[in-house]
């Protein structure tokens, strides 16, 4: 059977991972979508059709929550504890593969 | 003012086979001629006389958009246009981010689609079998009313002339969610 839902498994697809970086602290809308293209220097876009159904689906995993904020009339998002720990689970996996290829790619000539 | 000219185009049914991105593309022909498109009718699409224009268009499925997914689109340059039904029409300047960026969202909605699609496929063939179960009942029933069989007759022959608007679209979707999931698969 092929994954089809990125949270159940522990795992987050690279654009939930920007996503919940981008919403640390709390963000909407477009302004995710600029933040995520910000912190990678342009390397990693997000269309608005992956942005909204990805929020849609962590909103349902319940690692992200809506805040209350009458200021903005469009939602603004702000991670939670569940999506802090899921984060910070995903950032050390993702960690430990680049320290495995370390012991093999920088163990020859001491570069990639 | 001066009186607007429109023009009528047909689609090559948007949740038919790719005629998705056929529709798409012929869209934005037209629109370099100056044809832009306004609004959806029955067979497919309005286009209204404006300046040329170099525009890309997408479509996009949504069972329940809110407020804040028109407000996304528009935000990343994508001007909303027209909906049909879930189908969703936007058009933006060339070089505009894809509203697709990562293949798992269209996993996730093409698989959404494919079920519901199969769901109604399914449910059409049971109300004909229902009918036809019933047509045979009142044949075979001496007291059973053959009115009521006759009529049965008739309206599940009329139900299996709407199945293929139900059929296509599962096959394409599932054909499109297959593909997506290979394509996922080749990132890594």
């Amino acid at each position: 059977m092929p994954r089809n839902d990125m949270v159940k498994s522990g795992r987050l697809t690279d654009i939930a991972f920007y996503i919940l970086l981008s919403l640390v602290k709390e963000n909407h809308g477009y302004s995710i979508m600029k933040t995520v293209k910000q912190i990678t220097n342009g390397e990693v876009e997000i269309g608005p059709a992956s942005l909204y159904s990805t929020l849609k689906k962590l909103v349902n995993e319940e690692m992200i929550e809506q805040v209350v904020d009458q200021s903005f009339n469009t939602k603004t998002y702000i991670i939670t504890t569940k999506g802090s720990e899921t984060l910070k689970n995903e950032y050390n996996r993702r960690k430990r593969m680049i320290q495995h290829a370390d012991q093999i790619l920088q163990g020859e000539d001491g570069h990639v | 003012m001066s009186e607007k000219e429109y023009k009528y185009i047909e689609t090559h049914g948007v949740e038919v086979d790719d005629n998705d991105q056929k529709d798409l593309d012929m869209l934005s022909d037209y629109a370099r001629k100056g044809w832009i498109l306004e609004e959806m009718h029955v067979l497919g699409y309005k286009l209204v006389k404006k300046e040329p224009q170099n525009l890309i268009y997408s479509v996009d499925i949504e069972e329940n958009p809110d407020e804040e997914y028109f407000h996304i689109f528009e935000e990343s340059g994508w001007k909303y246009i027209c909906s049909s039904r879930h189908l969703h029409f936007f058009s933006a300047l060339e070089g505009t981010t894809p509203i697709y960026t990562d293949e798992d969202s269209l996993v996730g909605k093409y698989k959404m689609m494919k079920d519901k699609y199969l769901e109604f496929t399914k449910r059409m063939v049971y109300f004909y079998l229902l009918t036809i179960m019933i047509a045979l009942f009142s044949e075979v029933i001496d007291w059973f009313p053959t009115l009521i069989g006759e009529i049965c007759l008739v309206v599940g022959t009329v139900s299996l002339i709407a199945l293929p608007f139900t059929f296509m679209p599962y096959l394409s979707y599932r054909k499109k969610y297959k593909g997506a999931i290979k394509n996922r698969f080749n990132v890594y």
